[in-house]
């Protein structure tokens, strides 16, 4: 028994150490052809929300409300082509390299269950009146317990979900001045 | 390129995929481990031939769409644009075809030939009829080993076989090694038959046929049919006693197959015969095998190799369900 125990190490902790290695280098490699030759119809990102646009063929909406602590442009413009045609834009704040807000615009009118990015809990759901429609604005938290904000509705023929790390308040101006 | 796109194509490109990860990560466990015994070498290169076959089917059974949970998707890489119109698949495609031909002029026609055409049927050699040979088959059996039948080759050049339960061998064979060499290369042989080698040789055959389009699988294969010649060796050293006649008798072939030609240079082609899968005279083999044998040092013996089988197949299984 205490020599099974003392091969242990070996006999079980060098080969998972060996398979944590190589799931690393195939994580690493997996992630080459992306970088050399982004996805021609996406998931890929891009340097500006012009640049978005175009490539995208859809006009983006921006709140027009931008609060001072949050730094413009997004750091990340991230969309694609098939299967829909989507872009999501991560804000992050002023001083900081965390993400403040998070808006997505999907194509689609479906009513498919709508998750929004980052949030890992929901706590509560209301019903909200965004222009003409309504929406859904969730509370909740996200990795490590952070509390958050969030609201989805449709319009236009896009679905678009918003997610920040402020208040209610700071959320709801934000999504009623795109 | 669409072919890699269909289930048959995506099956081939994930067999080669799972060998390259499959060898690399035998390979680094051999190390880890020191692992020296060329049985247990053996069987746990036959893991990395044998999941590369079974796992891409169970995966497809079990979860066909695991896209989003792979840490390496291989048709991103066979995507991968290089000039105008060739794309990393076309060029992978064309290495399978390679790889595939190959191995068909290589070994399948030749054995082909051999079973469908006429062979001669090689005399059995009677007691008596050469007196070095009685001896060293009367002195395996008094160290209870069991000589098959042995047949006359009529092939002018020195060798030994073993083929369907019976040892060849050629005239040339008895002029050329002495007495205990002669005991001692009749035992390498002798323990090719033996039950363990036989099954782990028909398995790789079967495998290596099942992976006739995969360019590792015949790295792997090449280094197994080492592995099966050095645990031939070690069989060969049990049975008969005789480590250093093994080693001289060794060299003796090998020297007359490479440099007694009788048009003064180059290696003689013997004709395909069954067991042939290579040719086991490779300057390289020959001095791994004399250097092995003559050091005499067989290592510690490998604690718990059941257990170390089990957890490389187990963790090697697992890495290869999120190569996609």
């Amino acid at each position: 028994m205490v020599r099974w125990l003392k091969e242990v190490p070996r006999l079980i902790l060098a080969p998972a150490l060996v398979a944590g290695v190589a799931a690393l280098a195939l994580y690493w490699l997996g992630m080459v052809p992306d970088y050399l030759q982004p996805p021609e119809n996406g998931p890929r990102d891009y340097d500006s929300i012009a640049a978005a646009e175009a490539d995208l063929g859809m006009s983006i909406a921006l709140p027009t409300y931008f609060p001072s602590y949050l730094a413009y442009p997004p750091t990340v413009i991230r969309g694609q082509r098939e299967p829909v045609r989507s872009v999501q834009m991560t804000f992050v704040g002023e001083y900081g390299s965390a993400p403040a807000l998070t808006i997505t615009q999907t194509e689609g009118e479906a009513g498919a269950p709508v998750t929004l990015p980052g949030m890992e809990s929901v706590g509560s759901r209301t019903t909200i009146i965004i222009g003409e429609g309504e929406g859904t604005l969730i509370t909740g938290t996200g990795k490590g317990g952070q509390p958050l904000t969030g609201a989805y509705w449709r319009a236009d023929g896009f679905l678009f979900t918003v997610v920040t790390t402020r208040s209610e308040r700071e959320l709801l101006t934000i999504i009623r001045s795109m | 390129m669409p072919f890699f796109e269909s289930v048959f194509g995506h099956y081939l490109s994930q067999a080669v995929a799972y060998s390259v990860v499959a060898v690399a990560f035998i390979e680094v466990m051999l190390a880890v481990w020191r692992v020296r015994e060329p049985l247990l070498q053996m069987k746990f290169r036959l893991i990395a031939l044998a999941l590369p076959v079974l796992c891409p089917l169970v995966y497809y059974l079990l979860s066909p769409f695991r896209g989003g949970l792979a840490l390496l998707d291989v048709n991103r890489w066979l995507e991968l644009r290089l000039a105008e119109g060739i794309t990393l698949g076309h060029v992978f495609g064309v290495m399978l075809l390679g790889t595939a031909v190959y191995c068909l002029g290589k070994e399948a026609f030749p054995a082909v030939r051999y079973y469908l055409g006429r062979r001669a049927v090689l005399p059995a050699i009677a007691p008596g009829r050469f007196p070095r040979l009685d001896a060293a088959r009367a002195a395996l059996s008094r160290g209870q080993v069991n000589v098959p039948r042995i047949l006359l080759s009529p092939e002018k050049a020195p060798l030994a076989y073993v083929t369907g339960g019976a040892l060849v061998i050629s005239a040339a064979l008895l002029d050329l090694l002495d007495d205990d060499e002669l005991q001692a290369v009749i035992s390498h042989e002798v323990a090719h038959s033996s039950r363990s080698v036989v099954r782990l040789s028909r398995l790789l055959l079967a495998l290596r046929w099942l992976l006739f389009y995969n360019p590792v699988a015949i790295l792997i294969f090449h280094r197994m049919v080492s592995d099966r010649e050095k645990l031939c060796d070690d069989l060969a050293i049990r049975l008969s006693g005789k480590r250093l006649s093994l080693t001289s008798g060794l060299l003796k072939l090998f020297r007359h197959v490479h440099e007694d030609s009788p048009v003064g240079g180059g290696p003689r082609r013997l004709r395909w015969r069954p067991g042939t899968q290579e040719d086991t005279a490779r300057r390289g083999l020959v001095r791994e095998r004399v250097q092995r044998i003559t050091r005499a040092d067989p290592g510690s013996a490998t604690p718990y190799p059941g257990l170390q089988l089990a957890v490389a197949g187990i963790l090697l299984a697992g890495l290869l369900f999120f190569v996609v």
